[in-house]
C-alpha cells in the first residue's frame, strides 16, 4: 500500500488494531470486560464472541465466572420482568460461561426436601427437569422464557460446588465449547446428567 | 411481528378483559363456575393418577405427548362468539368454530414437536376436576390428530406470547439466532396459571431451525 501521509497511515493502524476482529485472539482484558457486561445488556447481544473468549481463555475464566457467583433474591420472573433482573442474570449468566465451557453442571439438594417446601408447579418441575433427583441452580420454561431460580441454600450448597471443583480440577480441566443440542442447553440452564434418561 | 392470524372484529376486542387480566362471564357463571377450581400452580407437579384407563394403557410417548399439551396450553381457551345466554368461556357451544379448530391443530402440533424435543412442560388433570378432564381430552384428540401430521424438519420448539405484552420472541440465545418464526397459531384467550401473561391475543409460535 501506498503510503500517502505517515501519520495518516499510522492513525490508521493504531485504530485498526484498537477494534475487535475475527482475526484478533481475544485477550485477558476482553475476558474481564465480558465478564463485567454479563447480565446488564440493555440489549440482547450476540454471545458467541463472549463464549469463544471465554473458551480461549478457560482455566482464568473459570476462575473469574465463579468468584461472580452469589445467591441470588430472585424465584421466578416470566417475560414481562425482563431487564428488571440484571444482577440476578449477571450470576446465571455466569453459571451459563461454566455450562458452555465444561459441558457440566452442578446440582444440589434433593427432589424430596425440594418437594417439601412446596414451590409453584412450574418453579418445582424446572428445577428438577435436568436431573429428576437433584436442584438446579436454575432452569428457564423454554416455551415461555420464564426463569425459576433455586431456594437460596441451594444456590449456596451449588456455588460451593464450584468452587471445590475449581480448587481441585479448575485449573487442568480441558475446556472446549458445548453448543446447545437436546440434552445441554447452557442458556437454559439444562445440562443432563450423564446416566439420567430423560423422559423419550 | 406482525399478526398473521388477525381473524377481525368478532365482537370480542379489549373490552372482554373490562381492561383487566380477567375473562368476565355471564351472571351468576362468574365466581360460582371458578369455585373450587384449584390454582394450577399449587397443582402437584406429577398427578394424582391418569385419568382414565385407557390413558393408563396408551404407550408411553402418547402418553408424554398429551402431558405436553395439556402442560403447555391448559389454559388456553378459542375465541368466543358471544351468544346470548351462552358468553362463558368454559361453554364450548360459545367457541368459535375457527378458532377452537386452530388451537386444536397447535395442540396437534405440539404434540408432533414433543417427539423432537422433550424439553416441554408436562402435566396432567386432577382425577376429580371435570373442567381440567374436559381439557384433557381434548389434548388426547390433538394427540390424535397428529399421528397424520408431517411436520418440517427443522420444527422442533414453540414459543407462547401474549401479544403486546411481555416479551414476543424468546431470547435468540434459546434456540440460537437462525431460529425463525415458522407457523403462528392463534389469537386465542390465555386464563392463566401459568407463565404466559393472560389476556385474549395469545398465540402459538413454531420455530423452525434449519436442519
Amino acid at each position: 500500500m501506498k503510503i500517502v501521509n505517515g501519520r495518516w497511515f499510522a492513525a490508521l493502524t493504531v485504530l485498526a488494531s484498537s477494534l475487535p476482529t475475527a482475526a484478533r485472539a481475544c485477550s485477558e482484558a476482553d475476558v474481564a470486560g465480558y465478564i463485567k457486561q454479563m447480565g446488564y445488556w440493555k440489549t440482547v447481544p450476540d454471545p458467541d464472541p463472549m463464549l469463544a473468549c471465554f473458551v480461549e481463555h478457560g482455566a482464568m475464566t473459570a476462575g473469574l465466572l465463579i468468584k461472580e457467583l452469589h445467591p441470588v433474591n430472585g424465584t421466578a420472573y416470566g417475560t414481562v420482568d425482563q431487564g428488571k433482573h440484571q444482577a440476578d442474570e449477571h450470576v446465571l449468566w455466569a453459571l451459563r460461561g461454566l455450562y458452555y465451557m465444561t459441558g457440566q453442571d452442578i446440582r444440589a439438594g434433593s427432589a424430596s426436601e425440594l418437594r417439601k417446601l412446596k414451590l409453584p408447579s412450574d418453579r418445582e418441575y424446572w428445577l428438577l427437569f435436568a436431573s429428576g433427583d437433584k436442584v438446579n441452580f436454575f432452569a428457564i420454561h423454554p416455551s415461555t422464557d420464564a426463569t425459576y431460580i433455586a431456594p437460596q441454600d441451594v444456590q449456596a450448597a451449588i456455588i460451593e460446588a464450584w468452587r471445590s471443583w475449581y480448587a481441585k480440577d479448575g485449573g487442568a480441566f480441558s475446556y472446549k465449547a458445548h453448543p446447545y443440542d437436546d440434552t445441554h442447553s447452557w442458556y437454559e440452564g439444562i445440562i443432563e446428567s450423564p446416566g439420567y434418561t430423560p423422559p423419550p | 411481528m406482525g399478526n398473521p392470524h388477525d381473524t377481525g372484529d368478532l365482537g370480542i376486542g379489549d373490552d372482554l378483559l373490562d381492561g383487566a387480566d380477567h375473562v368476565p362471564f355471564a351472571p351468576g357463571l362468574g365466581p360460582d363456575l371458578l369455585a373450587g377450581l384449584p390454582d394450577p400452580n399449587t397443582l402437584p407437579a406429577t398427578p394424582q393418577a391418569a385419568v382414565t384407563g385407557k390413558d393408563a394403557r396408551a404407550d408411553p410417548m402418547t402418553l408424554h405427548q398429551q402431558r405436553t399439551v395439556y402442560g403447555e396450553t391448559a389454559g388456553l381457551y378459542p375465541q368466543l362468539v358471544n351468544q346470548p345466554g351462552k358468553n362463558s368461556v368454559y361453554n364450548r357451544s360459545n367457541w368459535n368454530p375457527g378458532s377452537a379448530a386452530d388451537l386444536q391443530t397447535a395442540r396437534a402440533w405440539m404434540a408432533g414437536v414433543r417427539l423432537r424435543n422433550h424439553i416441554v412442560k408436562e402435566s396432567g388433570p386432577h382425577p376429580s376436576n371435570g373442567l381440567e378432564k374436559m381439557v384433557w381430552q381434548d389434548a388426547a384428540n390433538a394427540v390424535q390428530a397428529s399421528k397424520g401430521l408431517q411436520l418440517p424438519a427443522g420444527v422442533k420448539n414453540f414459543f407462547i406470547r401474549q401479544d403486546g405484552v411481555g416479551a414476543q420472541a424468546p431470547d435468540p440465545k434459546l434456540w440460537g439466532k437462525d431460529a425463525k418464526v415458522y407457523k403462528s397459531f392463534g389469537p386465542f384467550i390465555n386464563l392463566g396459571g401459568g407463565d404466559v401473561p393472560k389476556g385474549t391475543k395469545t398465540y402459538i409460535d413454531f420455530y423452525k431451525v434449519e436442519p
